[in-house]
């Protein structure tokens, strides 16, 4: 492997990762980020992170000492008083971001992170479902600077607020969409199999609604990140593949198309490349 | 599968036991960690004053101290991430987890299939190491202490259940028992040691020059330098199932929570445990997670078992610098097509591992291949499906039926797995399929012209 060259990540076809044309007046989109059991998406979400400060992947696209160096010097493209980016999580705590984005070299007044991991069942187990959304919708909109807001693990909101997919979308994921230019969400997947007509049990309503949440996503999103470990399974030199693919939602609006493509990768201690193909 | 020795050892077994670098604040390393200054001070010290790097001590660069002792017995430094790691009581799931021990602030979760209850083993060193640990400063134990168990569970006698230390075979009982008595003070004792030292000194003087040990002082010396380098001593030990834990912890020690109560009530409960023990390390176990027998249907729902698992979580990692959690949890129950409780609940956990103890035929085999050497037969196979930390930044660390484990009285083992020769079937085939050439032209059926 040490002859293959590296590969740097283009999403869309003007070989950008975050297209300008996104984040253009007026314009609201879903990016979808799914992700499996032994493939965790951290290096995306701080690849998308980075994009947004910096204007590019540089850790994905540069050896990470010398990324590392390149950000620390290069000034940020945005408005130093918009937050570039909003990440809320339900599965990890703010240190986590803080510890992975400060190995980046970004400074964390670019960027704010919602812990809704810490005390969040203690603070709204009890209360009613409609209420945490609006409120949880408040939070994260009050700084309406930010152009980029990342939902990681919004599914597990289904289940801690005891609600259905279509509440979740409808009450939550719909009203960021139309306030926040894009809005990235990352779900776990490892139970989504496509189950079919041949499935032999029963799906569990937990099962349903997690599907239709899913399919939900997908519609609505431009571009699909699908992060899976090989078929082969573990390998010395490779992690998974990373998938892009267009979402369900139309794109002929934007003078952009889905750069569609397959993309190795290999993450260790810190640092991931990708690889073609 | 892998086809690797039985006897490779597993991981890098030249695991060095003392961090020479100091870890650096931007690598791995969230901010609230505890570094372990003393490791450091004591590099320093090794290697004669020099300065280690014109970083700042990791310690002062962390805005949030650690509330944990650095010099506690059953702490020390991840040699994969250099985070602190704390001792599982069994030291191949230790090597397994690729920290030589689950490192603070994450969560274990064994899976088991099938009705056997290997995991419950697992369960009980962790929670007896966290007890030993406890109890290393010696009657100071019981009013102070350094390391506190949480038990979540229904079954009020946990802490009568846990496995005391190994204390060797029968023999090094019978020895040490012989050596105790010994030296205990006695008239006969001293009258007995005088005897035999003017009856025996001259022969042992005689075989210890002839092996080159007269000088004791010599050998004392170097294993002195030998535990030196053992740096942390009490960190792991080896448990002996059959024995119990005497004296059994009490409530000073060990914390019963029931898991069945409402939610805020559990959580509540877990958070005043926290607060009340700020110094200590906080080891919480949650034995049989949905088991049948404690736990209501409800909480086969998602709705009831995500909170509980998020709750708990949460707390576990606010207090990420001095908590660590295992839970076992029977997979048998729960199909993962169709159902989505097991990956869920695999979601909300660091790391998982899985036991598949071996269908009958496999230990038949196996019963048949170790016929001269029944202690190498294994149970069952272990699936690894994540790893503290590692799989948490990305990396890929699943692996499936490449480690197989041994239950004995000892220990819990746990050792890469290779299929073993049946030798008694290849010599069978071999004789079937090449009758031995000198009698190959020879036969016993008689042949008429």
């Amino acid at each position: 492997m040490t002859t293959v060259q590296k590969q740097e990540l283009s999403v869309f076809d003007d070989h950008s990762t975050l297209s300008k044309a996104l984040f253009e007046q007026g314009e609201h989109h879903v990016l979808f980020v799914t992700s499996k059991l032994g493939t965790s998406p951290p290096w995306l979400i701080n690849a998308l992170v980075e994009t947004q400060v910096f204007g590019a992947p540089l850790t994905l696209n540069e050896s990470s000492s010398s990324a590392a160096n390149r950000a620390h010097s290069r000034l940020p493209i945005a408005n130093s008083d918009k937050k570039a980016a909003i990440i809320a999580s339900w599965l990890h705590s703010s240190d986590y971001f803080h510890s992975a984005l400060g190995k980046l070299k970004i400074d964390q007044n670019r960027y704010q992170v919602h812990d809704y991991l810490t005390d969040f069942v203690l603070k709204n187990h009890d209360k009613p479902a409609s209420k945490v959304l609006k409120s949880l919708i408040q939070e994260l909109t009050m700084q309406s600077a930010t152009d980029l807001l990342i939902l990681e693990q919004p599914e597990l909101l289904m289940h801690l607020l005891n609600i259905t997919s279509d509440v979740l979308h409808l009450d939550f994921i719909n009203p960021l969409t139309r306030i926040i230019p894009v809005v990235v969400i990352v779900s776990y997947t490892e139970s989504y199999d496509n189950p079919g007509a041949d499935s032999t049990e029963r799906l569990s309503p937990d099962m349903i609604e997690q599907i239709r949440f899913l399919n939900g996503c997908f519609f609505k999103s431009i571009v699909v990140f699908g992060i899976k470990p090989l078929m082969t399974g573990r390998a010395k030199d490779i992690t998974g593949t990373l998938t892009i693919s267009r979402g369900g939602a139309s794109l002929s609006h934007l003078p952009i198309n889905v750069a569609e493509n397959e993309y190795l990768f290999h993450t260790q201690k810190d640092a991931t490349k990708l690889f073609y193909r | 599968m892998s086809f690797r020795k039985r006897s490779e050892v597993l991981g890098n077994p030249n695991v060095p036991r003392i961090q020479t670098r100091a870890p650096l604040p931007e690598r791995g390393m969230p901010p609230q960690r505890n570094p372990l200054r003393n490791d450091i001070r004591n590099v320093t010290s090794r290697i004669g004053g020099l300065s280690m790097r014109d970083e700042p001590e990791p310690a002062l660069a962390t805005p949030k101290s650690s509330q944990i002792d650095a010099s506690h017995p059953g702490i020390r430094p991840s040699p994969a991430t250099s985070q602190p790691t704390a001792a599982t009581g069994c030291h191949d799931l230790d090597k397994l987890l690729s920290h030589m021990g689950l490192p603070l602030g994450q969560l274990l979760l064994v899976q088991e299939q099938s009705a056997t209850d290997f995991s419950s083993v697992i369960v009980k060193t962790f929670a007896a190491q966290g007890i030993v640990h406890n109890r290393i400063e010696g009657s100071n134990a019981f009013t102070k202490g350094n390391t506190h168990l949480v038990v979540l569970t229904l079954n009020q006698s946990f802490a009568k259940e846990l496995p005391g230390v190994y204390q060797g075979s029968r023999k090094d009982v019978k020895r040490t028992k012989v050596s105790t008595a010994e030296s205990e003070v006695t008239v006969q004792n001293t009258l007995e040691s005088v005897a035999l030292k003017q009856s025996v000194a001259p022969k042992d003087l005689k075989i210890a020059w002839r092996y080159g040990l007269k000088d004791g002082s010599k050998s004392k010396g170097n294993q002195k330098q030998n535990s030196d380098l053992d740096t942390f001593p009490n960190y792991s030990h080896t448990f002996d199932i059959t024995s119990r834990l005497v004296p059994a912890p009490t409530s000073a020690e060990l914390t019963l929570i029931s898991p069945v109560q409402t939610l805020s009530m559990v959580l509540a409960q877990l958070k005043a445990v926290f607060k009340k023990h700020e110094r200590k390390v906080i080891r919480v176990v949650i034995p049989n997670l949905l088991h049948p027998a404690m736990y209501p249907p409800k909480y086969s729902q998602l709705s009831e078992l995500l909170p509980l698992l998020h709750g708990i979580r949460s707390i576990i990692k606010e207090n990420g610098d001095r908590a660590v959690l295992l839970s076992t949890l029977s997979s048998d129950l729960y199909s993962n097509s169709g159902c989505q409780v097991l990956p869920m609940v695999e979601n909300m956990f660091d790391s998982v591992i899985s036991l598949e103890p071996f269908p009958q035929e496999m230990s038949q085999f196996l019963e048949r291949v170790y016929k001269s050497q029944p202690n190498k037969i294994q149970h069952g196979l272990v699936h690894v499906f994540k790893l503290p930390l590692l799989s948490d930044r990305g990396e890929m660390h699943v692996m499936r039926s490449e480690y197989a484990f041994r239950n004995g009285k000892k220990k819990f083992e746990i050792e890469p797995w290779g299929i073993p020769v049946d030798d008694s079937e290849t010599s069978e085939s071999n004789s079937t399929a090449d009758p031995p050439s000198g009698q190959q032209g020879q036969t016993s059926v008689s042949i008429d012209f």
